[in-house]
C-alpha cells in the first residue's frame, strides 16, 4: 500500500529522532556531571586531607604549642604562594623517613659560569643551589642512621644538610615516632619530586626542613594537592597514585 | 631550626661587603674604559628582541587559555640561573616566556618567545641594576591562605625577587624602580598592587 508506506518511513524517522534527542540528552547529563565532580575538585583542594594514605611530610618545626607553630610560620615569607600547616603529631604513624643527598649548594668560580657580569665578578665564587634530592629509608634503618655522627662538612657548601641531626630533634627514641601532643609545620606529598620541589622553596627561603614517611591518621588539610601529576601534563596531583611506593620510595 | 641561609652567610661575603669589593673591583674599568662597561650586555651581541611574547591574560579562564594546565612540564619547561647576593638562584617558568639564548651569556632552553630571560634579564644586565637575593619563579602552591586558588607561580608565570629582603608591605619594600618599570615595559603585573613588591606576574585579573 503506497499510502501507508510515507507514513511509516516518517514514523521511522520520527521515532530515530526521539531516540537520538533523548540520547544526546543523556549523554549531556552525563558530560555535565562528570565535568561538575572536576570543576568541584578542583574548586576546593583543602578537602583532599589524605586521611588513611602513606604520604611525605615534609616538617618545617615541631612545636609545644599551636600558638609557636603559627608564629614560626609566620615568620617564614613564601610571598604569594602558600607555605607550611600546622597540624598535631597525633595525626601521623611515621613509618619511613628521608636522607638529603644532595648538597644545597656549590661553590663555583664566576669563570666557570654561563652568566658572568654584575652579580658574579670574575675572580670570586658563587653559591650555585641545587636541585633537592632525597632517599627513602625504612624505619628500621633509623636507629643506626641516627645514631651515628653527621658528616663534619655537613655544615659547609658542598656537603648534603645535617639531616640526622635533623631528625634526631623529630624521631624520639624509644618508638622512633613523633612525641604525642606537639605541634608540626608540615606540608605533604604523594610524591618524593613534589616533597623534593618544595624542600628546595622552603630552604630557599630560610627553613631548615626534615622529610618523613607517614600513614595519615586524622586531621585536617596539611597541603596535599601542591605537587605536578607525575605524568607531567595532567595539572596537579588531586588523587592518590595506584601503587604509591613506586613514587614515594 | 637551623638556616640554610646563615650556612650561606659563613662561606660569603655579606651583601654590603659584596659592593664594596665590587666596586673596588669595577673602578679601574669605569676609569678606563667608560661607555663599554655601560654596555656590557650589548657589547656581547644582545639587544631588546620583544619577539613572541604571548598576550597577557586577564583573569583564570584567559590564564588557562593562554598558559594551559598549572603545575606541567610547560609551567616549568626553561631554567636560568640568576646570581645575587653570592648566590646563584634558579629561576624556572613557563616555555612561552622565554628560551631564546643570550650571546656570550647563557645558552637558553628552548621555547617560543624573547620575553624573561633574554629581554627583561638582559635589560637588567644591560644596565647594571640591582636585584637581591631570593629569586625564584615557579613552584606548584595555592595562593597564601586558599584552598581554592592557585598561584600565578603554579603556572610559572609568575616571579618573586629580593625576596632575602621583602615583607608583605604595601609602602615599603627594596625593588629597584627601573628594575620594575622594566618588568613593566615587558607585560608583567607587579605585586605591588597587592602589597607583596617583590612578585611580578605574566597576568592580570587574578
Amino acid at each position: 500500500m503506497p499510502a501507508a508506506e510515507p507514513a511509516r518511513i516518517r514514523g521511522a524517522v520520527g521515532l530515530v529522532a526521539i531516540a537520538a534527542l533523548l540520547g544526546s540528552f543523556a549523554g549531556l547529563v552525563s558530560a555535565a556531571s562528570k565535568q561538575s565532580t572536576v570543576v568541584e575538585t578542583l574548586a576546593d583542594v583543602g578537602r583532599i586531607t589524605g586521611v588513611g594514605e602513606r604520604l611525605i611530610l615534609v616538617v618545617g618545626g615541631v612545636f609545644d604549642s599551636s600558638e609557636e607553630a603559627d608564629s614560626a610560620a609566620a615568620g617564614l615569607s613564601f610571598g604569594d604562594m602558600a607555605g607550611f600547616y600546622v597540624d598535631t603529631t597525633d595525626n601521623y604513624r611515621v613509618i619511613g623517613f628521608y636522607e638529603q643527598t644532595s648538597p644545597d649548594a656549590l661553590s663555583v668560580a664566576c669563570e666557570d659560569l654561563p652568566e658572568s657580569g654584575d652579580g658574579c665578578p670574575r675572580g670570586t665564587s658563587v653559591a650555585v643551589l641545587q636541585p633537592v634530592s632525597l632517599r627513602f629509608r625504612e624505619l628500621a634503618d633509623a636507629s643506626g642512621f641516627l645514631a651515628g655522627p653527621d658528616d663534619p662538612q655537613c655544615e659547609s657548601i658542598g656537603s648534603p644538610p645535617c639531616t640526622s641531626m635533623r631528625l634526631r630533634g623529630l624521631l624520639v627514641r624509644p618508638s622512633w615516632q613523633f612525641a604525642p601532643d606537639r605541634y608540626l609545620l608540615v606540608s605533604a606529598f604523594r610524591t618524593r619530586r613534589g616533597a623534593e620541589e618544595f624542600v628546595e622553596l622552603a630552604r630557599n627561603r630560610g627553613a631548615a626542613v626534615s622529610a618523613v614517611r607517614v600513614v595519615k591518621l586524622g586531621g585536617p588539610y596539611v597541603g596535599l594537592g601542591q605537587e605536578a601529576h607525575p605524568d607531567g601534563v595532567s595539572g596537579p596531583l588531586l588523587s592518590p597514585l595506584p601503587d604509591p611506593d613506586q613514587y614515594q620510595r | 631550626m637551623e638556616s640554610s641561609a646563615s650556612r650561606f652567610s659563613r662561606v660569603m661575603p655579606t651583601p654590603r661587603s659584596l659592593v664594596i669589593r665590587l666596586g673596588f673591583a669595577l673602578l679601574p674599568l669605569v676609569v678606563f674604559s667608560g661607555t663599554a662597561l655601560a654596555a656590557h650586555w650589548a657589547a656581547g651581541g644582545w639587544r631588546d628582541l620583544h619577539s613572541g611574547y604571548p598576550p597577557r591574560p586577564n583573569g583564570l579562564t584567559e590564564i588557562n587559555s593562554v598558559f594551559g594546565a598549572r603545575c606541567t612540564t610547560d609551567s616549568n619547561f626553561n631554567k636560568f640561573a640568576w646570581t645575587a647576593d653570592g648566590v646563584s638562584w634558579a629561576v624556572n617558568f613557563h616555555k612561552k616566556l622565554g628560551g631564546l639564548p643570550v650571546p656570550d651569556f647563557y645558552s637558553g632552553n628552548g621555547g617560543t618567545s624573547s620575553n624573561l630571560f633574554y629581554d627583561v634579564r638582559g635589560h637588567i644586565g644591560n644596565e647594571h641594576l640591582t636585584v637581591l637575593g631570593g629569586i625564584g619563579a615557579y613552584n606548584c602552591r595555592l595562593k597564601s591562605g586558599s584552598t581554592t586558588q592557585w598561584s600565578t607561580h603554579a603556572w610559572g608565570i609568575a616571579i618573586d625577587i629580593n625576596w632575602n629582603y621583602e615583607h608583605l608591605d604595601c609602602h615599603n619594600h627594596t625593588i629597584d624602580a627601573r628594575v620594575a618599570e622594566l618588568f613593566q615595559g615587558h607585560r608583567w603585573y607587579w605585586g605591588l598592587a597587592f602589597c607583596d613588591a617583590m612578585h611580578f606576574q605574566y597576568a592580570t585579573g587574578y
